[in-house]
């Protein structure tokens, strides 16, 4: 197992890898902000149509 | 890769696995990246030069205006009957408008001038339904409750369908329209 | 970890882990549900096949929607999401030496998942859910077929929290040292593209439920919008799985391994954070959303995920190179190729989905996913054809292979009608892609998907179809049978070994008994050090550099003719 000193010998990129949470957060997050609430606000914005 | 030791996926990495990658991981990376920036700059290039793109004008529209607006275009630019379905030719220039229905395009015929622009505006009564321009293959999603206005140019004279390409109900396969596009 | 813990567990004879039992248990359970979900959605697909194939059209129209509800359903989501929860019971506890967290928790997801399944499926049988897999509102279906996929989703959310759970304990209680495997890895990242997709189902199916039983207006964009975030992500988890699969099977059919794990690892973080956006596929040419959101979207931002593709694409075969040149196949550029063990089914059904996923599915996906290239493509049968070579021809048969190794190592079973399937893979394989082929290119002449009569023999308007048409019908349907016999190969194998199968024993292993592949009589060496690395690594993976580059090459001709024909297009805009 590592101890702190370890620890401080980690890049930061493995560090964050081995955060299974972490990366759960940042994944709903890009999904939920550009997919899915981006869209939602395209959808309703959307104005009435006039039928010309 | 490490030049000591190597290992396989179901082994679990021991200490600094962060390492810097070989030569021609290097080498595929940088090209890969480079084809998906090409990838990602064609479209908004086809955008500003391209002649086919999605955008339209786009509103929301309550389903029943929108059947009436159709109605009132048809008897405007009705020029004739064929088997009892209004043939429509719209003046170029003007708003067309197709509506689909379980289970037809109405108007089913429309005449168009090849070389013109119109706005096609495509919505439904119903269900969703699918615009397809067969055998050109233009396919476009016709959503319930909006408005899709798009300016059309046809470029060939001919005689073409319209066919349902999106599912709507038992009767989908019989939903065929008519386009002709004379010179 | 306590010593009275440790004796509860099986101890692989052939790759050493630590089992638990209790893993195992599921692992069986799930995996035997999902052979069972693709013999009822193959069954389908050989009606489906056989009508659509106009020369035979075997089903009326109201049968074929039928059916055809029934084969999505059945294989994009039950299929696929129990065998992935298995996938999921493999790679946390079982690779990473660790124990299930919660036995009971996952009896209780499994229960769900299971009545919800043959809720939905009754409800199709019965007639009362004529809607198609993607059950677009206004078209409605019975309450209970909504509510039967809201127990599936929230069982199989359970399993995937379970497998957090399973990781952080096990991390904590010091299973295993160092990080944890590849495999797992991509496991993970399936595990939460799974979250993703399972909440856009909840925020979906539970308001169409409540529309279905009056309580609710429902928005038909809106609809679409979500929905995808369940119906495409659902294939990204796929993705993620399969290339998890990849990894595992080169490691155990040759000892493969991790070219660098920085960058394999950081493929996977790029499928977690981009692949799910490309739900946007299917909206390119619907009204409700703008330019920008579309392109932004449809390309993951940037093709973070198609890079992420790339990667995988180069390190699985270059990782299968180096361990066949570790095992001693050094000499020229595709000895190691040539050499590879084609009649261990396992090996051939990876090789086979590497590439008939990125050859065909990928370059086909990436095209048609196009924005404005879309216009050409969606709702035909380049749809189709697409998917099926990338979630059938890429991830169904890679699960298909790993099942020739999980039948030994956790059914302890020996693979019954080994000869058969030393075949199987080809079969279906080759099936499979001849099938996309045909539908691909009749999707080229503009004939649509999920369309009962092509040759439209009862609409207002006579359609003149294009000679070429009959011919790729044909082929369609040639390629769709060979598959149909691939798959029903594979679900004989696979239920007389459970349920039939030899013992596999440790004098069957050291006889080399039939029935069992090579990785289990010999597993390849898992782990290298010494000269031999210091060899390989100088000589790199040369073959592999020139097989990425020709793919290259395909890709760039088929995506810019794809604009070459988009541009003989009317002016639309």
């Amino acid at each position: 197992m590592t101890n702190p000193q370890d620890n401080q010998k980690v890049p930061w990129g493995q560090q964050l890898f081995e955060r299974p949470l972490l990366l759960l957060g940042l994944g709903l997050l890009v999904m939920f902000v550009f997919y899915t609430i981006w869209g939602l606000i395209e959808i309703f914005s959307l104005p009435q149509a006039t039928l010309p | 890769m490490s030049n000591q030791e190597m290992h396989s996926g179901i082994v679990s990495p021991q200490g600094i696995w962060w390492q810097p990658a070989g030569k021609q991981e290097r080498v595929w990376v940088r090209v890969a990246f480079i084809w998906c920036m090409v990838l990602f700059a064609m479209m908004p290039l086809w955008h500003l030069k391209g002649g086919q793109n999605p955008t339209g004008i786009r509103s929301k529209v309550d389903p029943a205006a929108f059947v009436a607006r159709t109605d009132r275009f048809v008897s405007d630019y009705k020029v004739g009957e064929e088997n009892g379905m209004p043939v429509v030719a719209p003046p170029p220039g003007s708003d067309v408008y197709l509506l689909g229905r379980q289970w037809q395009w109405y108007p089913q015929i429309l005449k168009l001038k090849k070389g013109a622009q119109y706005t096609l505006h495509l919505s439904s009564a119903d269900v969703n339904h699918g615009f397809s321009l067969y055998p050109i293959n233009v396919n476009i999603q016709v959503v319930p409750g909006y408005d899709y206005g798009l300016r059309v140019t046809p470029n060939q004279s001919g005689d073409f369908r319209v066919i349902c390409n999106e599912f709507c109900g038992i009767g989908h396969h019989i939903m065929v329209g008519k386009v002709v596009v004379e010179d | 970890m306590s010593a009275s813990i440790l004796e509860k567990f099986r101890v692989c004879g052939v790759t050493g882990l630590k089992v638990d039992p209790k893993a195992e248990t599921l692992i069986k359970m799930n995996a035997v549900v999902a052979v069972v979900c693709f013999l009822i959605g193959v069954s389908a697909a050989i009606g489906l096949v056989l009508t659509r194939w106009e020369a035979v059209h075997a089903l009326d129209a109201m049968m074929y929607y039928r059916f055809l509800t029934l084969h999505g359903l059945n294989m994009l989501i039950f299929f696929i999401i129990f065998f992935e929860m298995a996938v999921l019971y493999f790679a946390a506890p079982v690779l990473i030496n660790g124990r299930l967290p919660a036995p009971f928790v996952g009896w209780i997801a499994f229960a769900l998942m299971v009545i919800g399944a043959i809720m939905v499926d009754t409800m199709v049988f019965q007639g009362k859910a004529d809607v198609l897999f993607t059950s677009y509102p206004p078209l409605k279906a019975d309450p209970l077929y909504y509510l039967g996929i809201i127990l599936f989703a929230v069982g199989a959310l359970t399993v995937v929290l379970h497998f957090f759970g399973s990781l952080i304990i096990n991390k904590r209680e010091g299973s295993y040292t160092g990080g944890m495997p590849l495999v797992t890895f991509g496991a993970l990242t399936a595990a939460i593209i799974a979250v993703i997709t399972l909440l856009h189902g909840a925020l979906i199916y539970i308001p169409t439920f409540l529309w279905s039983i009056g309580l609710l207006e429902m928005d038909a964009q809106v609809y679409r919008l979500i929905f995808w975030g369940l119906g495409h992500s659902s294939q990204q988890i796929n993705v993620a799985a399969m290339v998890a699969i990849w990894y595992f099977l080169a490691a155990i059919t040759v000892g493969g391994v991790v070219l660098n794990e920085k960058i394999s690892r950081t493929a996977f973080v790029l499928y977690i954070l981009f692949i799910s956006m490309a739900s946007a596929h299917h909206l390119l040419v619907d009204p409700g959303m703008g330019a920008a959101w579309k392109v932004w979207n449809t390309s993951y931002a940037m093709y973070l995920a198609v890079l992420a593709s790339m990667i995988h694409g180069f390190t699985v075969p270059a990782g299968i190179e180096l361990g066949q040149r570790l095992r001693g196949y050094v000499n020229g550029t595709f000895d190691w190729l040539r050499r590879a063990p084609w009649s261990d089914p396992g090996f051939s059904g990876l090789v086979l989905s590497v590439i008939i996923f990125g050859f065909f599915g990928g370059i086909t996906g990436v095209t048609i996913g196009t924005e404005q290239i879309n216009i050409i493509a969606h709702n035909t049968l380049r749809i189709p054809g697409h998917f099926h070579v990338t979630v059938v021809g890429g991830t169904a048969l890679a699960f298909m292979a790993v099942t020739y190794y999980v039948l030994p190592l956790i059914f302890q079973r020996r693979v019954a009608f080994w000869g058969m399937a030393k075949l199987q893979p080809y079969v279906f394989g080759i099936g499979i892609t001849i099938m996309g082929i045909g539908m691909s290119f009749l999707g080229s002449f503009g004939i649509p998907r999920r369309h009962w009569d092509s040759t439209f023999a009862n609409a207002p308007f006579p359609v003149e179809v294009h000679p070429a048409v009959n011919l790729l019908q044909a082929v369609f349907g040639i390629g769709g049978l060979m598959a149909a016999v691939g798959g029903l190969m594979f679900v004989a194998i696979a239920v007389v070994s459970v349920f039939f199968g030899k013992r596999v024993t440790k004098e069957a292993i050291e006889s080399g008994a039939s029935g069992l592949p090579p990785g289990v009589l010999k597993l390849p060496a898992q782990t290298h050090s010494g000269v031999a690395v210091r060899k390989v690594h100088d000589a790199g993976a040369p073959g592999t550099m020139i097989l990425v580059f020709i793919f290259l090459a395909c890709f760039v001709v088929y995506y810019f003719v794809n604009w070459k024909v988009l541009s003989f297009l009317w002016k639309i805009g």
